[in-house]
């Protein structure tokens, strides 16, 4: 069993965790389910993987939130650009529980990083270093 | 994937990725088209056929009587006259569109719901062995029925309320792409003897014509054939493609159908050759299939070097007039005229012909030496409009140029002026374009007059080439004729309004009208290299018009994206009042659908497809490309409701009363020009109770 802390960041990353999971299923009915308008498309199929892709990356900053500082710095990074990239793709594909689910997500980001700064947020902290 | 299996795996997927730490991270491992001047051709451009201008049999612009033609009988039809029937592909004779139902209102529109839904099994996406479907079948709402054709050409009849099927009918047609590159159906047709008698089968029929040029006639109550009409049940109007049979006259729109006579246009294979099946219209007794007479648009010495100028959309009728109002397209070849210099007057032209012989009337060529492929290809509407305190018997024809041609229908004369204005010359040896064309003022057309420019977005993502490549072309402005170096095309030939016309409110003369802003690149080739382009295997886009010094092609003008290299809106929708001439709004219709992605609203869609009024204030719309079908405002366009279908609902709808209940009933095909996704899917709405 893994453990992990109840601190602001973690709160931060389960929220991030269960809004690209939510993203990952409405993506997929979107995706799969005849007669929505997108089902089958493009990009119906991209949100999918980058929902699928999201929901990877916050499990991972959720588990191992003390390991491999510099793959979570990248994830958090690449996070970042997956929830604004889907959110983008979703309002297009006019998709609203999935930009929804991306909005709550980015929500779960910010509080994970602005909670852990020293560990997680490397603008602020090189900000705070350039001081 | 089916639907189920797609979420059960992305389910999977989802909750094996809750499952995937203690697995992986334990280890530490992290994407045709159809193709016709008069006799005497005054200064205005109107043809009539006096009797200084009669003209022996089978030149153009004449008929051939072949069998005894019936005392004149005017009036309408009175099982057609009958207040709530949408019997006609375009509901009546007089391509109105429009309907006396007004339960559905703009206040109530919003509660619309599905009423029933039924699949005719008949789609083909054209990865098999059958071509692509595309189905733009009008459903027909008589003899408290919904007669559907679909494109595989077999006729279903369905009850109005429940969509259940009463019985179909399977002609077991040949589905090949013989003419047009896909199965194309645009409906059925209805007749009804004056005086049915009772216990008679085929006093009712319903018609239905196929590819390969074959009719059928099947009792409207049974299904059955009618083994009186041709050879049991079926004509076979190939018989008839007697010059430059190079292809079967395809019978893909309906005929139109007046007293006891079917009207009968066809559609060919355009841009292939020169020479082509000439355009002939044919008159068949609607019991027999007998010939009654046909019309020729082309005379026999130019026929031999071209063709076509034929009639492939539908056809209206003043019933109380006996005039038949006909939508003739250009000859062949469709880009270059210098083959054919001489005066073809009927080609591109809203011609009147008597019902009863044939004759012609009088013609309006709207196009002169047409060398864009702008076909006239739409019914006209006929309406009687109020102007200067008298009541004007008038049709409106929309064209692919955009332009709102409104003519009194006894004379042809133009109600609103019609200019003669100089047109931009060619610089392809051989060609003599036309010095000038007819420009309608008012109304406003319903696109704009110079191509909308290059688009920055789409530009942009191009890396520019939008910009490069419209440098290099030739445009001076509307009728540049096509080039050698490569031509801005606006309108071209799927420019401006398609053939489902506009619908009009017969008490206040207000026309509804959609079009479509594209632009194309128009290029003709030397023939010795369009042979050394085919022999590269490069065929996309590429047409042969074998025969004449010149191959073609044809580009839709996007980037490498599949973005349009121009402007927004691509589709408007538009009212006017036909009484004074004035646009009264004009909206952004439909939303542009590309990867599933839904463009701006802004931006508008493509549409193909008509409109319908009601009697209530409300337009019913499919048309454009993303799937929707929509009810507008009649008074401002405003969106009231929308309803997504399975693919774009390409044809008209079918607006009727039944068992005391509105419904309004869309057939859902697509069409390849604007995605390819089809669909069988035939779909009622009512208000709920």
């Amino acid at each position: 069993m893994v453990r992990t802390s109840a601190r602001p960041t973690s709160y931060g990353l389960w929220v991030l965790l269960s809004s690209s999971l939510a993203g990952c299923i409405v993506a997929g009915i979107a995706t799969f389910d005849q007669g929505n308008g997108i089902a089958h498309s493009g990009g119906a199929y991209l949100v999918l993987v980058t929902t699928l892709l999201l929901a990877a990356a916050s499990l991972f900053l959720a588990l191992y939130q003390h390991k491999r500082k510099w793959l979570r710095v990248v994830l958090a990074v690449l996070v970042l650009f997956d929830l604004l990239g889907t959110a983008f793709a979703a309002y297009f594909l006019e998709t609203p529980i999935l930009v929804g689910s991306m909005a709550l997500g980015l929500v779960g980001w910010i509080v994970y990083i602005l909670s852990n700064p020293s560990q997680n947020n490397f603008l602020l902290a090189s900000s705070r270093s350039n001081r | 994937m089916s639907t189920t299996h797609g979420i059960s795996f992305s389910l999977a997927a989802c909750l094996l990725l809750l499952a995937a730490p203690s697995l992986a991270f334990g280890q530490s491992k992290g994407p045709a088209q159809t193709a016709g001047e008069p006799l005497s051709v005054g200064q205005d451009g109107v043809a009539t056929n006096g009797s200084a201008n009669r003209l022996p049999s089978g030149e153009e612009g004449s008929s051939e009587a072949t069998a005894q033609v019936q005392p004149s009988r005017k009036g309408p039809d009175k099982w057609m006259n009958a207040r709530n029937t949408w019997g006609t592909f375009n509901g009546d004779l007089n391509a109105q569109k429009f309907s006396t139902a007004d339960q559905i209102t703009p206040e109530n529109v919003k509660g619309l719901r599905k009423a029933w839904e039924y699949h005719t099994g008949d789609v083909s996406d054209g990865t098999g062995e059958k071509p692509m479907s595309v189905w733009s079948a009008t459903p027909l709402f008589v003899n408290k029925t919904l007669y559907v054709g679909t494109p595989f050409y077999r006729i279903v009849a369905l009850d109005p309320g429940t969509g259940k099927e009463k019985w179909k009918f399977d002609p077991h047609a040949v589905l090949k792409a013989l003419t047009q590159p896909d199965l194309k159906n645009r409906g059925v047709a209805y007749w009804q003897a004056e005086n049915v008698q009772g216990g008679m089968e085929c006093q009712k029929i319903v018609y239905i014509g196929t590819m390969d040029a074959k009719l059928y006639a099947v009792d409207a109550d049974t299904g059955k054939s009618c083994s009186d009409f041709g050879q049991h049940g079926m004509v076979d109007v190939n018989q008839w493609n007697t010059v430059n049979a190079k292809w079967p006259l395809s019978l893909l729109q309906p005929p139109t159908v007046y007293h006891d006579t079917l009207y009968l246009g066809w559609a060919g294979k355009d841009w292939a050759d020169e020479q082509a099946p000439p355009g002939t219209v044919f008159a068949l007794d609607a019991r027999t299939g007998k010939l009654k007479w046909t019309f020729h648009a082309l005379d026999p010495t130019i026929a031999q070097h071209s063709g076509t100028s034929n009639v492939w959309a539908s056809i209206s009728i003043d019933a109380e007039r006996g005039l038949l109002y006909i939508p003739v397209s250009s000859p062949s070849p469709n880009f270059y005229g210098g083959d054919r210099k001489e005066k073809i007057p009927l080609a591109t032209s809203v011609t009147a012909l008597d019902a009863e012989t044939g004759k012609m009337v009088w013609s309006r060529q709207l196009v002169h030496h047409d060398i864009w492929d702008l076909d006239t290809n739409a019914a006209p509407t006929l309406v009687d409009l109020e102007k200067d305190g008298k009541k004007v018997p008038a049709l409106v024809q929309t064209t692919k140029q955009g332009f709102l041609f409104v003519l009194n229908r006894e004379t042809g004369e133009p109600i609103y002026p019609i200019e003669e204005r100089p047109a931009p010359k060619s610089d392809v040896p051989g060609e003599e374009a036309s010095p000038t064309q007819p420009y309608v003022a008012t109304p406003a057309p319903t696109i704009p007059d110079k191509w909308p420019g290059v688009f920055p977005l789409a530009d942009w993502i191009g890396f520019g080439s939008c910009s490069r490549e419209a440098k290099k072309l030739r445009y001076d402005g509307r009728f540049t004729p096509p080039s050698l170096q490569g031509t801005i095309t606006y309108p071209p030939t799927t420019g401006g309004t398609e053939w489902g016309g506009g619908a009009i409110d017969p008490r206040t003369g207000v026309f509804v009208v959609n079009s479509s802003s594209v632009v194309q690149i128009y290029r003709l080739i030397k023939r010795e290299d369009f042979k050394q382009q085919a022999q590269n295997g490069e065929s996309s886009g590429y047409y042969a018009q074998e025969g004449s010094p010149y191959g073609f092609k044809l580009e839709t003008f996007l980037n490498w994206a599949g973005m349009p290299c121009w402007n927004p809106p691509y589709g408007m929708i538009a009212a006017y009042d036909l009484k004074s001439g004035k646009r009264l709004w004009n909206e952004p219709f439909g939303q542009v659908q590309k990867y599933g992605f839904y463009m701006p609203k802004s931006w508008g869609s493509v549409t193909i497809g008509a409109p319908a009024i009601t009697q209530s204030g409300l337009i019913f719309i499919g048309a454009s490309m993303d799937s929707r079908v929509r009810a507008l405002d009649l008074k401002s366009g405003t969106e009231l409701w929308s309803n997504l279908v399975d693919a774009p609902a390409v044809a008209m709808p079918a607006i009727y009363n039944y068992n005391g209940k509105e419904y309004v009933t869309f057939v859902v095909g697509g069409n390849s020009i604007l995605l390819p996704k089809v669909s069988d899917q035939v779909v009622s709405f009512a208000l709920p109770g």
